[in-house]
């Protein structure tokens, strides 16, 4: 098969929806016109559909995503760009109050097919205000679906699932993954919202991902492998809807889960995922107590070692699931209780 | 304070045991009741459990070691103990002959023991759910190196293979041991069809009495009777001498889970009927609950063996080393019979005796067995007047 780019997906999947549907999907965004956006994303795109349809906007996030919900109302299907997912907090009124709230609120009158793709997480040197995962800001907030894909596969997929969404999709791409190389058809294809997948099959222990954690994880589950521990790992793909059915199913197997983020690891979707699975039938077959891997709860450092240092890392999940197999775990909750 | 652990004294005349096996060792993590050290006694290979829950801080004997009864053998530490209440055992090799003395003072202090519940077990829930699902008692789940109970911990066994290996349990040890030693004695079974239709009606007017009555006993009682004239079947032989005793002691083979044991009936003459009902059930009753003492198990002549209810046709029993005679009571059926040349429906059973032929020799074992027949089958009543 084909093999392209996650940030090649995305263009594909973007392009291929503004061709299909010239009346009603647009982008806009900060310098994704005539320099091609932040990450070059939209390169070429100006030439092509012309700057009505690729837009341009000042720099206030909260007006153009305003403009955004205003379009979306009137039946169009716009695309966001926020330049760096640090920056939705100026957009953040339209989206909680007004995209996430006014299909409910008209009684299902009005529809909300609005995308705001955002560029997300640390690993570029790009310091403490362009660095951040959001998705746990995000995830407390009702009647907006949240999208983290890991691969360039579900990049396009999801994206063109998204863009015929009609409600608001937050779409989190990760900054490091846009030069991640994978098998992509050239035939059209979507990959659902609200779908996990199990990516790699093992018996040992669940490892539960989002985003380059799943490229992470399955590259310890590489090392793991070689030592005789063998990992099951769930690529959530989509935060909001949460389908945590396999990772229930996984975890009634492998009797051991690790959930593994990028985001600051208190409030994140690592203790809704082991509230949720605590709350299941899984809770009898655990075998060792739930973990969470995540960042540190510190605004990511501008030097790329201490950055480094904040996040999880392949060896820190290869580690992390040793002491959960191994049964070290133990030590570490008697000595903190 | 750390709990002492020493010597039992597992039968009346135990002096001195020797380890067989430690079960543990120093470091490990060991459990209220789990076996610590295997002991061996003239007569038994018995589990020392341990009284406490905690660490086997000192082992203070070694494996073959004689030991006599009430010495410190083992220190165990509880999560309580403080390095100083510790510290005087960390020399406690040398000063083994006086913690022999400690001991008798630790003993009287010691105080109500400590019921650990299962919920103070560190367990994971899927542990709980397999305990749950299959029975199994937590308190005695094996754990892992951590000390605490898994799901993993108590499936090791089953996973880690399609072969098993088996725990050979200290009283198949034992069996074992006899069985063998069994096998050189040079013994002979004689069989004998017996009727059995008196023994029979005998039984179930006794039931009808409301006594709590079986075959089993009511054939013990018989056999105390013919052993009157036949005292060499009272005598124990050690291999160079013949003791004969004035007691009459009849083993009962009883199965239990964890193998086969022989409590005896002691002075079974002495005993009315009634008596030696109750004495019977409750001797099969303690050794299915494993509470058998050592004496309980001493001093038997000839043992019962009766597998009639597994609808046995016949079969030859294996002596007890020591004792002169077995006896193998099979099932009950009915039977064509011819009697005066008229044919009749009888209940029969074979009852076959097996003797050690050094002792025993085959006309006196067959005037014996005769004997028996006659009693059972015509002067029952003359035993239970």
């Amino acid at each position: 098969m084909r093999v392209i780019t996650y940030k090649e997906a995305l263009r594909e999947a973007i392009i291929e929806k503004m061709r299909e549907d010239d009346e009603n999907v647009f982008m806009m965004g900060e310098d994704i016109g005539v320099y091609g956006g932040a990450f070059g994303l939209s390169l070429g795109m100006l030439e092509e559909f012309g700057p009505e349809r690729i837009l341009d906007t000042p720099m206030s996030e909260a007006s153009f995503v305003g403009v955004g919900v205003g379009a979306a109302i009137m039946g169009m299907r716009p695309i966001v760009e926020i330049m760096f997912s640090d920056f939705l907090t100026f957009g953040a009124d339209q989206i909680i109050n007004q995209a996430a709230k006014l299909r409910f609120m008209t009684g299902g009158q009005l529809k909300m097919p609005l995308v705001v793709r955002a560029p997300q997480g640390s690993g570029a040197g790009a310091a403490a205000q362009h660095s951040q995962n959001i998705e746990a800001w995000l995830l407390n907030i009702p009647g907006i679906k949240i999208v983290v894909p890991s691969n360039p596969y579900d990049a396009k997929g999801l994206l063109k699932s998204s863009i015929e969404d009609d409600n608001t999709v937050i779409f989190l791409e990760h900054k490091l993954l846009y030069s991640m190389k994978g098998e992509v058809p050239e035939e059209d294809y979507r990959v659902p919202l609200g779908k996990s997948k199990v990516v790699r099959s093992g018996k040992d222990a669940t490892i539960v991902a989002t985003s380059i954690m799943v490229k992470r994880s399955l590259e310890a589950a590489e090392i793991l492998g070689k030592e005789g521990i063998q990992v099951e790992i769930i690529d959530l793909r989509t935060l909001k809807p949460l389908d945590l059915s396999p990772v229930i199913e996984s975890v009634k197997k492998t009797h051991r889960l690790l959930v593994v983020y990028e985001g600051c690891i208190t409030g994140g979707i690592g203790g809704e995922v082991i509230s949720q699975v605590a709350e299941s039938e899984a809770f009898l077959y655990l075998d060792a107590p739930p973990f969470r891997l995540g960042g540190l709860d510190v605004p990511i450092a501008y030097n790329l070692n201490l950055e480094r240092k904040t996040t999880p890392q392949t060896e820190d999940i290869v580690s992390k699931v040793k002491e959960i197999v191994g049964g070290d775990w133990y030590a570490r909750i008697s000595r903190d209780a | 304070m750390p709990e002492l652990v020493e010597m039992p004294k597992l039968g009346m005349t135990m002096e001195v045991g020797t380890i067989v096996k430690w079960c543990k060792k120093e470091g490990d993590f060991i459990n209220e009741g789990e076996p610590l050290i295997e002991v061996m006694t003239d007569k038994v290979v018995m589990d020392v459990e341990s009284p406490a829950t905690g660490i086997v801080y000192k082992v203070l004997a070694k494996e073959g070691e004689e030991i006599e009864v009430g010495k410190v053998i083992a220190v165990i530490k509880l999560t309580t103990d403080s390095k100083e209440e510790l510290a005087k055992f960390n020399t406690a090799k040398e000063r083994k002959k006086e913690l022999g003395t400690e001991v008798e003072k630790e003993v009287t202090k010691k105080t109500n023991k400590k019921n650990i519940s299962t919920t103070e077990i560190p367990t994971t829930p899927f542990a709980r759910y397999i305990a749950s699902k299959e029975r199994i008692d937590l308190e005695k789940a094996p754990r892992n190196t951590n000390g605490i109970v898994t799901g993993e911990s108590i499936n090791k066994i089953k996973i880690t293979s399609d072969k098993e290996e088996i725990p050979f349990l200290p009283m198949q040890k034992v069996m074992a041991e006899k069985m063998t030693e069994s096998g050189k004695i040079p013994q002979f079974t004689l069989y004998y069809d017996i009727g059995a239709d008196n023994l029979i009606n005998l039984n179930n007017q006794f039931k009808k009495e409301n006594l709590k009555s079986s075959i089993t006993p009511i054939l013990i009682k018989i056999l105390a009777r013919v052993m009157d004239s036949f005292p060499i079947f009272c005598s124990n032989f050690d291999g160079e001498k013949i003791i004969r005793s004035a007691h009459k002691n009849i083993g009962i083979a009883v199965q239990t889970k964890k193998g086969l044991v022989v409590p005896v009936i002691k002075d079974v003459d002495s005993l009315s009927t009634k008596e030696l009902f109750t004495k019977f059930n409750m001797l099969t009753q303690n050794a299915k609950d494993e509470k058998l003492t050592l004496s309980d198990m001493e001093e038997g002549t000839i043992t019962i063996s009766n597998l009639g209810m597994f609808g046995v046709s016949y079969f030859r029993p294996l002596l007890i080393p020591g004792q002169t005679a077995i006896i193998a009571i099979s099932t009950i059926q009915e039977k064509l019979v011819l009697i005066n040349s008229g044919i009749f429906i009888r209940k029969m059973m074979n009852i076959a005796i097996s003797c050690d032929h050094r002792v025993v020799d085959g006309v006196t074992a067959a005037q014996f067995m005769q004997s028996l027949k006659e009693t059972i089958e015509a002067k029952i009543s003359e035993v239970f007047k």
